[in-house]
């Protein structure tokens, strides 16, 4: 016992500051304020952002220890996953309004989708994330279609300003799937990430990362070869150089991604064969990012895309007693997908005086798609122009209207989206954010360009469909108190949003029997949040609570007036992350998010039923403590409350299937350590 | 000092990241094409004495882009070739060579029987695959028995030539597991099934999801429908995908009283299938052996008539209206046992819905069926002692669509079928692949199994 007490002493070293990592959101460093660069004319502090933005820092990264960029933001206020077990896939939502509705930027640029779902999160490698950066409320004037109910911004780690220097990391990660683990390979997830970079004398610098991220699935409570959770095999590559000088900033990135996930199917114990089915994606992403400083008063930023992203389906059938593999010829056994999208946008900042800012910008973005049942290739074109303007009269007010104009080649854009954010600042502790906007969401090139036609499916695009378009309202109060020793800050925030025009499947007017897409529907989401946040020496902690609205459509119907009703139903959220790290000891934290139930009338037959999905609780636990100048050791318990399905008598919106009963959440409580080093 | 720390860099970092993707791409290559085999269609058939001639295929599980060469050795046993019997293609030194032209999947051989030749009916010739083109391989059912005599089979393997489509395969497909024979009719080669068995019935086509309603204003069949109550018709017409309802298709359980058209009364039929245009349509009875079909499209007012004429070996005699004539479709009354098809069945009690491989049983002519569970019996054990515990149903849909799933896993492998034959003999049935998940077969040649039990 002795022995054991003298050895932990022997092993406690010098605790190099995490602050290392980033001068951002650390516990130490408290007077700093997080940067962010969403939506702002320059990279603005937290405070001064005129627009709620919610900041998933590298430290907050670092302790929940995520191997993939969706799993971070799983116990983030407003933000739910949604874990497709067909695909292999996680979509997520924000607000109560999902895939479609939220928009998803690498470094302010937006990322190429196959379909709805936003798979283009978890294709992005974790360790070369700096921050994320959520912004709730439309960002449809800066970043046009799709920013309905928020904008996901991922910025990526910039080169260290030190000239002369190598910078060099490599990460080791293990985690168990529930129970299930072999090391290195296999079971569980492992991930590996080695990344160096070097900046030059004359502020030329240059980096690369490699990551390989391997998930060997959860078999869960299946038998067989089948497995809940499909294994995943992730092998990501990034390149980056660039120049930053005083005036002038340019940089170019290039992401690649080969991903491969597998189902594998049971034995067929009549004919001894089986099959595996691979989703192989290719993902290149292309990024040209400058700036330039023309004047103390103008500024002129350029970004620039080229991705290309390929899905091949391969279905492979393999003879049990021969062990012969041979490719499957059956229907849609082999398939491939192909999306590529350029985009480009030049901004300006000018600073007409010094109340009042302009930021003019214009952008193209070209979409192409092949496959995924589009009828042959189909490409959209987007052309919009927009105005910013930031009026500063008083110190406590800022007032920032815009407006955007797009163009769109397939189909109607909205000609003028009109947007206005207001901030007051009533005393040196209170915040108070008013803000309206116009959102517009694209209609997909499947809902456009659709032709699914077979023995049992009659279902056509329509490429007259016009965009969705919504008015959001958001209003926030924020109190921080500026004591030295304690610092607390709390947020009231309510939001309302009205959707219009919103793109549904139903049968063809002009064809009975054909289905195609129409703007018919009409949706609502209002919503509450409250968030604290106490800062205490080494103690950090955060406590959420929201409460999300979403309309009942069947309110008001004179089908169902004998059913009691709301006109809203409303699902809870509450969320807490609290991190302590004394010094010399090591660094505890904790998150923890609880769903709310979530049930909407549906129609079950011909009754209306209340339906939807249980609340569950989700819990992450990180201890994490830094051997030395350059070493970092984690291990923790992922969620810890062992969730792995919660029952959701929603059903799906499939006509195939008469819904599972069951949401798969997780894969039960799981391990994890990772070990890091940084030169 | 700059120059080798970006060599290091080079070779510590990008040259091992590079070759770890070269070798995670490199390593995936695709598995080969499953290989193209060529089998006879049947393991055993019979030429009795009723008969002249008999066919039989040779098969390729797909398609090939060049023509391909077969040649088949033919051994005899107590049979001439010439003086008793002769082939087509032509036996020549004791092989018959055939072609598969490109894009095919078969090639016919046809054995006749000599002019007035006699038999005793254990006369033999045994047919084997000897050599294929290409990249083609031999497969696994490659000899075929021909007895000049009735067999009764023992079982054995067949792949149903449902034909192109996949799910919507063009063909239906009869067989008869006592001599091992398919029988295939182009689902769209009749419109109407006209019953022989004494009484008025005229049948819709139920294979290609053919829909009728009575005329309702007062139409005869040499009414032109203008276009816009042409469209109101085509819409009550509508089947499938949640369309439709159970008034304007036959009784699916096979009861003639409950089918739609009844006789001398006028119906806007739609044929099915996606073929147009409608049909006025008007059937009587000529008399206790012929019926009277007049029939016009539906923006004609010239009536064309056909007087068909019923053939008592069959249950029904099937007409074209297409073409004006009748076809031949089902094979005689006792001659088949069930027939895989794609069939308008239920998808509720109150919709109706078109099943892919849809399996009916040959309720009229005393074929009968039960499910059994594998759990309680295997397929490979079952045998005369476990026939006495089942009890066999005349329901036209006890197979039907429950041996399958069309989505997911496909063959339900936990079930297969004891069929009574009738001749009263019980075989055992099992699917062993379709082209749906992984069992490796092709949609629309679904592959069955079965052996004779008692």
């Amino acid at each position: 016992m002795k022995k054991l007490f003298i050895y932990g002493v022997l092993l406690l070293c010098t605790v190099e500051a995490l602050a290392r990592q980033a001068a951002m959101d650390t516990v130490l460093t408290a007077t700093i304020d997080e940067v962010v660069v969403t939506g702002q004319f320059v990279p603005q502090s937290l405070r001064s952002s005129l627009f709620k933005v919610k900041v998933i820092g590298s430290a907050t990264l670092r302790q929940k220890a995520a191997v993939t960029p969706e799993s971070a933001l799983n116990t983030v206020m407003g933000i739910r996953l949604n874990n497709d077990m067909n695909t292999g896939e996680t979509d997520f939502e924000i607000m109560g309004m999902s895939g479609q509705n939220v928009k998803v930027l690498l470094d302010g640029v937006p990322l190429v989708d196959r379909s709805s779902t936003r798979q283009c999160l978890s294709q992005l490698d974790v360790n070369t994330i700096a921050r994320i950066e959520i912004v709730e409320g439309p960002m449809s004037v800066n970043y046009g279609a799709d920013a309905l109910a928020g904008v996901v911004n991922i910025i990526t780690k910039q080169a260290t300003p030190d000239a002369g220097r190598l910078s060099l990391s490599a990460k080791v990660q293990e985690e168990s799937a529930g129970s299930e683990y072999s090391p290195f390979a296999g079971k569980g997830r492992h991930n590996e990430n080695i990344s160096a970079g070097y900046t030059f004398n004359k502020g030329f610098y240059v980096s690369a990362a490699f990551t390989r991220n391997a998930f060997g699935g959860w078999q869960g409570d299946l038998t067989g070869r089948k497995k809940q959770w499909h294994p995943k095999m992730q092998y990501l590559s990034g390149l980056k150089a660039g120049y930053s000088g005083a005036k002038t900033t340019v940089w170019y990135r290039l992401d690649y991604l080969n991903e491969n996930i597998l189902t594998e199917e049971d034995v067929n114990s009549v004919t001894n064969m089986t099959s595996d089915c691979e989703f192989i994606t290719g993902r290149y992403t292309h990024l040209l990012q400058g700036g330039h400083t023309v004047s103390s008063r103008l500024r002129i930023d350029v970004a620039g895309s080229w991705q290309d992203y390929h899905r091949r389906t391969r279905t492979t059938l393999i003879h049990t007693d021969t062990g012969k593999r041979t490719l499957s010829l059956a229907d849609g056994a082999q398939a491939q997908i192909d999306y590529s999208s350029l985009f480009g946008r030049l901004t300006g900042v000018w600073t007409a005086s010094d109340v009042l800012s302009l930021q003019p910008g214009i952008e193209y973005h070209s979409t192409e798609g092949t496959g995924d049942r589009i009828d042959g290739t189909r490409a959209v074109t987007d052309a919009a122009v927009f105005v910013a303007a930031e009026y500063r009269p008083f110190r406590w007010l800022n007032i920032r209207p815009g407006v955007r104009s797009s163009h769109n080649s397939a189909y109607d854009a909205p000609p003028v989206t009109p947007s206005l954010n207001v901030k007051f600042r009533p005393c040196e502790a209170v915040d108070l954010r008013l803000s309206y906007g116009r959102g517009f969401r694209a209609p997909s090139l499947q809902e456009l360009y659709y032709s699914f036609h077979d023995a049992n499916h009659n279902i056509d695009g329509n490429p007259d469909l016009k965009a969705e378009d919504s008015d959001s309202y958001m209003a926030s109060v924020t109190w921080r108190n500026r004591a030295a020793a304690v610092q607390l800050s709390s947020a009231l925030s309510g939001f309302f949003n009205d959707f219009r025009n919103r793109i549904s499947l139903v049968e063809s007017y002009a064809d009975a029997g054909l289905y195609t897409y129409y703007n018919i529907d009409r949706y609502r989401t209002v919503g509450l949040t409250l968030e604290s946040g106490l800062q205490w020496a080494a103690l950090q902690a955060d406590v959420g609570v929201a409460c999300v609205g979403r309309m009942n459509s069947y309110y008001g119907d004179a089908q169902y007036s004998t059913v009691e009703m709301s006109r809203y139903r409303f699902s809870p959220e509450i969320s807490a992350g609290i991190s302590w790290a004394p010094a010399r000891v090591g660094t505890f934290s904790l998150f923890y998010k609880m769903n709310g139930a979530r049930r909407e009338y549906t129609l079950d037959g011909t009754d209306l039923k209340l339906l939807g999905i249980d609340a569950y609780h989700w819990l992450d636990v990180t201890l994490g403590r830094t051997l030395g100048a350059h070493w970092l050791v984690q291990a923790g318990v992922k969620n810890l409350l062992n969730v792995t399905t919660v029952r959701n008598t929603g059903g799906s919106d499939s006509p195939h299937d008469s819904g599972t009963g069951i949401s798969h959440a997780g894969y039960g409580r799981s391990a994890f350590c990772a070990v890091i080093f940084t030169l | 000092m700059r120059r080798s720390i970006f060599t290091t860099i080079k070779r510590g970092i990008v040259f091992p990241c590079v070759s770890a993707l070269c070798l995670a791409a490199c390593n995936d290559k695709d598995a080969p094409l499953p290989d193209n085999t060529a089998n006879l269609s049947a393991a055993e058939l019979g030429l009795d004495e009723s008969q002249t001639a008999k066919s039989f295929l040779v098969t390729l599980d797909r398609a090939a882009e060049e023509a391909l060469t077969v040649t088949l050795e033919v051994a005899n046993s107590g049979a001439a070739y010439g003086a008793q019997y002769t082939t087509l293609p032509p036996l020549n030194g004791g092989i018959i060579t055939l072609s598969i032209p490109a894009g095919q999947t078969s090639a016919e051989v046809t054995v006749t029987k000599t002019g007035d030749a006699l038999f005793e009916g254990t006369e033999t010739v045994t047919f084997s695959i000897a050599t294929a083109s290409g990249d083609v391989v031999v497969g696994d059912r490659k000899t075929l028995l021909l007895t000049f005599g009735a067999i009764v089979s023992e079982g054995g393997t067949l792949t149903l030539q449902g034909g192109e489509g996949g799910a919507n395969a063009i063909n239906s497909v009869f067989v008869d597991f006592s001599t091992n024979e398919m029988v295939t009719a182009e689902r769209k080669s009749w419109n109407f099934a006209l019953y022989t068995g004494g009484r008025f019935a005229v049948l819709l086509n139920n294979t290609t999801g053919s829909t009728a309603v009575e005329a309702t204003g007062g139409e005869t069949v040499g009414t032109v429908i203008p276009s816009a109550d042409s469209a109101v018709y085509a819409a009550s017409l509508k089947i499938g995908m949640g369309a439709g309802s159970f008034d304007i298709v036959d009784d699916i359980a096979g009861d003639l009283d409950k089918s739609v058209i009844k006789e001398g009364k006028v119906y806007i039929v739609s044929l099915g299938d996606g073929q147009t245009p409608l049909y006025k349509v008007r059937a009587t009875r000529k008399d206790a052996n012929t019926y009277t079909m007049e029939y016009a499209p539906a923006n004609s007012a010239t009536i064309s008539t056909v007087d068909a004429a019923i053939n008592a070996d069959c249950d029904f005699t099937y007409i074209s209206i297409v073409e004006g004539k009748v076809v031949s479709v089902a094979p005689p009354k006792k001659k088949w046992d069930i027939e895989w098809t794609r069939a308008t069945y239920k998808a509720s009690a109150t919709i109706p819905y078109i099943f892919s491989d849809f399996v009916i049983i040959n309720y009229l002519n005393g074929v009968q069926a039960v499910q059994v569970d594998a759990a309680t019996v295997s397929y490979e054990t079952f045998a005369a002692a476990d026939v006495s515990s089942l009890t066999f149903s005349s329901d036209i849909d006890v197979i039907g669509g429950n041996w399958r799933s069309t989505t997911g896993s496909g063959i339900y492998q936990d079930r297969f079928y004891a069929v009574k034959d009738p001749a009263g003999n019980v075989y055992k049935l099992r699917f062993l692949k379709f082209g749906v998940g992984s069992d490796g077969g092709v949609r629309g040649y679904p592959e069955i199994e079965y052996a004779l039990v008692k």
